[in-house]
């Protein structure tokens, strides 16, 4: 049985064991390649790649018309979907493998708002010709203008808002992004984002209560999916959400919070502050306002802040007979640990 | 990525505005297209007769809708192969599907299915791909169509009722009505419902919120009916109580709400001493409203006694809506319905759904280059009895079940193509339904120059 190569642009490489006889993208398909296709019948291109200079692992299928010209074909160029394999070779496909890997794009600064004491939201447009697809709760890494070093920050947008991206960042006493949000930064400042990187998402469960954890601004990634939620079709599960800040003052957006409270029947936000509680505050960190005992056991946890925090939610969650599949964590390691 | 200089794209980020105020109700702000996943009324039953194909759009979404075996199917009026509109040249060789009249793919009428090809019955997309469909219900008269998302799940279609206005008198204990009977509802046994629908020019907000404003009660005062009943209107009314409006949001049942009119939770205003205007003697009509979502409004004891006004304002594009006006009476004998029928023709549709309504259609009409750009939710200047609309906002903002997206390649997306300046050149306005090719031979429609020797 001939076996095939495909290449993408991306480095990766399959390998496809090929019967001859059935048209090779299939039995790609069925092997778990990720060839592009649409109309398997030789007339979209979709599956178009290219084959080795040394020989022809392809030969079109007997009697198939496709839309390849004489010219394409002494170029090496195949259709997948209309050939079969006739001997050991490598294909070459001009795309990646993988439907959105990281890429780097250029922003502009639209606004700089202060959400709490100590954190800003940062709002930025992708520049005109530059696009950066990603799930809810993945991240990029901005590079701080002027600084040359890049920190990880998840985006609070939902993707359905780009070319619009938002960002909730701490503002530290000092610290390279943190001084830029604070003073240097201003409307229309050029910022260079890498990404998305990060598998923190939303399973697209829609059958099982949710319970979303967040320390601080690990409330960002939370807020995309959350809103991502939101946009999907059909029934909401119950949706609670405990936030833990600091103080009243540290907590992050309430009004936004209370907003998409209302938009979301479903939604129950608790904000949890470490001192000075005022009314419906609950005392404690974002723990503090879950009740585990009466937790379902097939509850969806999704939990993002300090590592103290993401730790000890795990170990509650555990014990409430949580499954780890069910247990879904970010942690913002701080820049130079990880 | 792009080169060291980076362009500003300034992409116009929807209707978005950063009054604080109005983020309150941002969802329905973005609702330019209208809400989806919502049951809407598409056509007339006795528009569409057995065999008949018809395109509509609403909410952006192109609807074709076919009546087979006296059942009515709904699917999506876009072609998957080329994009053509399936119901601008119907084609059916059977009852359970519809071909596209240009290249023949055949789609199944229950699952929207690409079942063939009429001239490619092997071809390998057969069987793999399709339209979304649509569940549909008819009642009382009227095709309800639930326009939904293409990823909207069968199992969570809510029941009709769901949609629908509060019935009566089921609901007369929460809501009494001491001065009229129970209204009808579309959903009883015995009811005959008589309307009309025709096209408005503006956004479907302006149209619902036009609806339930208890403050225009002002532009009335010079209508037929009004005059003819010598009904005396105040000037306004203004709200007077806490609990002028009731929210009604159980889980199963419809989202809506309620104002207490002609209860002293609402004042009716007699003078304006700064114009010296006074109202003498008033004898207005006895009347209630109550808006729901998706944008329906029950007018309760209208415009007659035993009868309620149902309205839809159901969106088509951003800039024209679907304007439902149908009235509902139960009529359990012939003698009932011709009765009924015959108030219909002579009183109530020249005098109420259109003399009344029509004031309202130049009302909404009027509003709409205000609100047209997006800018008009932040520029209005709102005082008390504006109240109804901001709860209505609200409400609609927490309840929907989808904001409907700009559609991709659907008509009236783009308000300057070709075709519809061609269109509105020829005197035709956009509408509601699909322009059906009549005569395939004949493209009438450009002047043709010819050299012939
Ligand atoms: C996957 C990922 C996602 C992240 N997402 C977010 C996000 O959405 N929002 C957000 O605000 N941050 C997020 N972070 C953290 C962020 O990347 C930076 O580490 C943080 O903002 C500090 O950056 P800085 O340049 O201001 O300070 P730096 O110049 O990096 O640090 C200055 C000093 O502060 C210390 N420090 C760093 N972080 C903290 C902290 N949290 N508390 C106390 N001291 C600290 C450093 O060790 C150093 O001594 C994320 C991190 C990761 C790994
Ligand atoms: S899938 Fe269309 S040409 Fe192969
Ligand atoms: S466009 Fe419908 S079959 Fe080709
Ligand atoms: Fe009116």
């Amino acid at each position: 049985m001939p076996l095939v190569t495909c290449h993408f642009s991306n480095g990766a490489v399959y390998e496809v064991n090929a019967d001859s006889g059935r048209p090779f993208l299939e039995l790609a398909l069925e092997q778990n390649v990720p060839i592009r296709n649409q109309c398997r019948s030789g007339t979209c291109l979709s599956c178009l790649c290219r084959g080795d200079t040394a020989g022809h692992a392809l030969a079109p299928q007997a009697g198939r018309a496709t839309s390849l010209m004489p010219m394409d074909r002494a170029e090496g160029k195949m259709l997948c979907c209309a050939s079969e394999a006739v001997s050991d070779g490598a294909l070459y496909f001009d795309y990646s493998s993988e439907e959105a890997g990281p890429t780097e794009v250029q922003a502009f600064v639209d606004s700089i708002e202060w959400i709490a004491s100590d954190a800003v939201k940062l709002t930025v447009e992708l520049a005109e010709g530059d696009w950066l697809d990603f799930r809810a709760g993945q991240y990029v890494e901005i590079s701080v203008p002027g600084g040359g070093a890049s920190r990880s920050y998840s985006m609070c947008s939902a993707p359905s808002e780009l070319p619009k991206l938002e960002f909730m960042i701490r503002v530290l006493k000092s610290g390279l992004m943190s001084d830029y949000v604070r003073g240097a930064a201003k409307l229309d400042d050029v910022v260079r984002l890498r990404g998305p990187y990060g598998d923190f998402a939303w399973s697209g469960s829609r059958r099982h209560p949710h319970l979303f954890i967040a320390g601080g601004t690990g409330l960002s990634p939370i807020c995309s999916i959350l809103q991502e939620i939101r946009e999907t079709s059909g029934h909401k599960p119950p949706l609670k959400l405990s936030l833990g800040c600091a103080s009243p003052e540290a907590l992050l957006d309430p009004s936004f919070l209370r907003r998409l409270e209302t938009w979301m029947p479903t939604l129950e936000v608790n904000l949890c502050v470490e001192s000075g509680a005022q009314n419906g505050h609950v005392n404690g960190n974002a723990l503090a306002s879950i009740d585990f005992d009466a937790l379902a056991p097939d509850t969806q946890a999704y939990i993002c802040g300090p590592e103290g925090l993401i730790n000890a939610a795990i170990d509650r969650l555990l014990a409430a007979g949580l499954i780890p599949e069910n247990i879904h964590y970010e942690r913002f390691v701080a820049s130079g640990i990880a | 990525m792009s080169d060291n200089q980076p362009v500003r794209r300034r992409a116009k980020s929807g209707t978005a505005n950063t009054d604080a105020v109005q983020k309150e109700y941002q969802p329905y702000v973005d609702a330019d297209w209208g809400f989806v996943n919502h049951w809407y009324p598409a056509l007339f039953s006795n528009e569409l007769a057995e065999g008949e194909v018809e395109g509509i759009q609403i909410a952006g979404i192109q609807i074709v809708l076919r009546r087979a075996n006296g059942k009515v199917y709904a699917l999506k009026d876009q072609c998957i192969h080329r994009g053509v509109r399936l119901s601008a040249k119907p084609m059916c060789f059977n009852k359970e599907t519809i071909s596209c009249w240009y290249h023949g793919f055949t789609f199944n009428l229950e699952s929207g299915n690409l079942d063939t090809i009429v001239g490619n019955p092997d071809d390998p997309l057969i069987g793999n791909t399709g339209l979304t469909t649509y569940p549909v219900e008819e009642v009382a008269g009227l095709i309800f169509v639930f326009v939904r998302a293409d990823d909207y799940p069968d199992e969570d279609v809510p029941p009709l009722a769901q949609d629908f206005p509060l019935r009566f008198p089921e609901n007369s204990e929460r809501f009494p009505h001491p001065l009229w009977p129970a209204a009808p509802s579309l959903l009883d046994d015995d009811v005959v419902a008589l309307g009309i629908h025709r096209t408005g020019e503006a956004n479907w907000r302006i149209a619902c919120e036009n609806g339930f404003d208890n403050a225009h009660i002002l532009v009335h005062k010079d209508n037929t009916i009004v005059q003819a009943n010598n009904w005396v209107l105040p000037l306004g009314i203004r709200p007077a109580s806490e609990d002028c409006i009731t929210v009604f949001d159980d889980a199963e049942g419809p989202k809506g709400m309620m104002q207490w009119l002609f209860t002293d939770r609402w004042e009716p205003i007699l003078e304006n001493k700064a114009l010296n205007v006074k109202v003498e003697g008033l004898n207005s009509r006895l009347y209630r409203t109550s808006v729901i979502l998706p944008g329906v409004l029950l007018v309760e004891n209208w415009p007659e006694e035993g009868v309620a006004q149902y309205e839809w304002y159901v969106p088509i594009t951003d800039d024209t809506y679907e304007y439902w006006e149908v009235l509902v009476k139960h009529c359990p004998s012939d003698e009932d319905k011709e009765q009924f029928s015959y108030r219909f023709d002579t009183v109530y549709q020249p005098l109420a759904l259109r003399g009344f309504n029509d004031c309202d259609l130049h009302a909404r009409e009027a509003m709409q280059d205000f609100y047209a750009d997006g800018t008009g939710w932040q520029r209005e200047q709102l005082v008390e009895t504006d109240i109804s609309a901001i709860m209505w906002r609200k409400l609609a903002s927490r309840h929907n079940r989808g904001i409907a997206a700009p559609p991709p390649g659907a008509q009236g997306r783009d308000k300057a193509s070709s075709i519809r300046l061609r269109n509105v050149s020829e005197g035709k306005s956009p509408g509601y339904f699909v322009e059906k090719i009549d005569d395939l031979n004949n493209f009438n429609r450009t002047s043709v120059r010819q050299r012939n020797k």
